[in-house]
């Protein structure tokens, strides 16, 4: 929940990168997610170039660069579990260096993206970009939602703790899984509860299934220059490795 | 004498399970008047509510300003209905308030300038401008129970709905909520527990059992009447 937070104040910045259109910065992230996922799988060092854009873009946008490094080193876990068994599996350290990289730099651009875009605009520029509405509201739903789910679970769990201190799931491994799948239930009922609370109150108040976007977004010349810079420059970072000597 | 603003002859609900909710109701609400609804959990009150907007169908005749309440009237019935909901976390659905406040006029066909005007007015009229561009989960439960409020005063409705308004409200906060329903010109219809907040907002008191209106009358005696107050 912090985290998302922290990424709603980021987003509200005025840096260079803020006042960009949203499909500008969309489609760049996906140029850049698009040449980190092509780079060779064995050649770590083939991201350096790539790494080094983002650095650029991390410079341009004025977030808190160790911050952002520190969180969104959350993702890091799954990419580092995954390369340790690809590791002892093939012997093969590259690989998994590479496959962290690639994880982390993919995360950091996302993030990147999240914290110098404010939300309602990201899911705009997503809908001018043509995906459909549904996708978009669905979307917006989960990252509004999650938040209330979250404390849900967090008021659960703090009521579980208090009536047993936390004592009953160290003593007994089978009683925590019996007692987490107890707690996911109730919180998919009181989910789908609230789901249910929601679209009453948007059909109370005139939603018909279509989703009506109150700023139809304008993309400038400054954001064309962007985009076309910015492809630019990704293409070289991503081709710089194979006509080098 | 004036039509009624809610005209409810014999709606009866069954709940899906076969429960029956509702078992014949009859309710009038007059142009400006303000009626607390009063009755224990599970008496039907939250339903009947909902059957005013038409977000649940029972049978039975139901009049909206007038309207008959049709599936071909339901966009015209929800724009004299303003309900607010028990847990302003239904309703505050938009990334910000503002959005949120905008979402009815944009969605019932206003254009985006005149949806955004009519938002900034009425948060100005509330007193919270300050939150426009705030998301709904950073707000205190009192901020967020006006941001609700706005999203329907927006629609300028002409009969408010309450289920349970000071829900996670603070004294205080309860305190300025009755001033602020106090204040408004509609006519008002609200489902509460609370007789010192029913009686500081209603004069008229109606009673729910058992999925049927018991008592009706003066807040006071109807209270009295049922013994729903605090020992």
């Amino acid at each position: 929940m912090g985290h998302s937070l922290r990424l709603d104040e980021w987003a509200r910045g005025a840096s260079v990168l803020h006042r960009l259109d949203a499909r500008a910065k969309l489609i760049s992230v996906l140029l850049f997610l698009i040449a980190v996922s092509t780079t060779p799988p064995a050649a770590p060092l083939a991201l350096l170039p790539i790494a080094a854009l983002f650095a650029l873009a991390l410079a341009l946008s004025a977030l808190p660069a160790m911050e952002l490094l520190l969180r969104t080193a959350i993702v890091l876990p799954f990419p580092v579990f995954f390369g340790l068994i690809s590791w002892l599996q093939n012997g093969n350290s590259s690989f998994a260096a590479a496959l962290v990289a690639r994880s982390y730099l993919s995360a950091l651009a996302v993030a990147l993206l999240m914290g110098v875009t404010p939300l309602p605009e990201l899911l705009r520029g997503l809908r001018a970009l043509g995906v459909p509405a549904v996708l978009v509201m669905v979307l917006q739903s989960l990252v509004r939602y999650l938040q209330l789910v979250v404390d849900h679970a967090l008021r659960m769990r703090r009521a579980a703790l208090c009536r047993d201190a936390g004592a009953l799931p160290r003593r007994n491994r089978q009683s925590l899984w019996h007692r987490a799948s107890g707690a996911l239930a109730v919180l998919f009922g009181r989910s789908y509860a609230r789901a249910e609370g929601v679209h009453h109150a948007m059909l109370a108040r005139g939603f018909r299934g279509d989703f009506v976007s109150l700023h139809p977004a304008a993309f400038t010349a400054r954001d064309w220059r962007f985009l076309a810079l910015s492809a630019l420059a990704i293409a070289l970072a991503r081709l710089a490795p194979q006509v080098a000597p | 004498m004036s039509l009624p603003v809610i005209d409810v002859r014999g709606l009866q609900y069954t709940y899906p399970d076969g429960t029956p909710a509702l078992r014949g109701i009859d309710f009038q609400l007059a142009a400006g008047e303000s009626v607390a609804i009063l009755g224990a959990n599970g008496s039907g009150k939250t339903t009947f509510l909902l059957h005013l907007a038409g977000l649940i169908r029972g049978d039975g005749d139901l009049r909206i300003g007038g309207i008959p309440l049709t599936d071909d009237t339901l966009t015209d019935v929800r724009g004299k209905i303003g309900y607010v909901f028990q847990d302003s976390d239904d309703q505050l659905f938009m990334p910000t308030v503002l959005e949120d406040v905008a979402f009815g006029p944009l969605h019932t066909g206003m254009d985006p300038a005149e949806s955004l005007r009519r938002a900034h007015e009425i948060i100005a009229t509330l007193g919270i401008s300050h939150l426009a561009n705030r998301a709904p989960y950073h707000l205190s439960a009192g901020e967020k129970k006006r941001a609700a409020l706005a999203g329907v005063l927006v629609m300028k409705p002409e009969v408010l709905v309450f289920d349970e308004p000071t829900t996670f409200l603070d004294p205080p906060g309860q305190n300025d909520l009755a001033r602020l329903l106090s204040a408004l010109p509609q006519a008002k219809l609200i489902a509460t527990h609370d007789v010192y907040f029913a009686r500081r907002v209603a004069k008229r008191a109606v009673f729910f059992a058992d999925g049927r209106i018991a008592g009706d009358g003066p807040v006071e005696a109807v209270a009295d009447r049922f013994h729903w107050r605090l020992d």
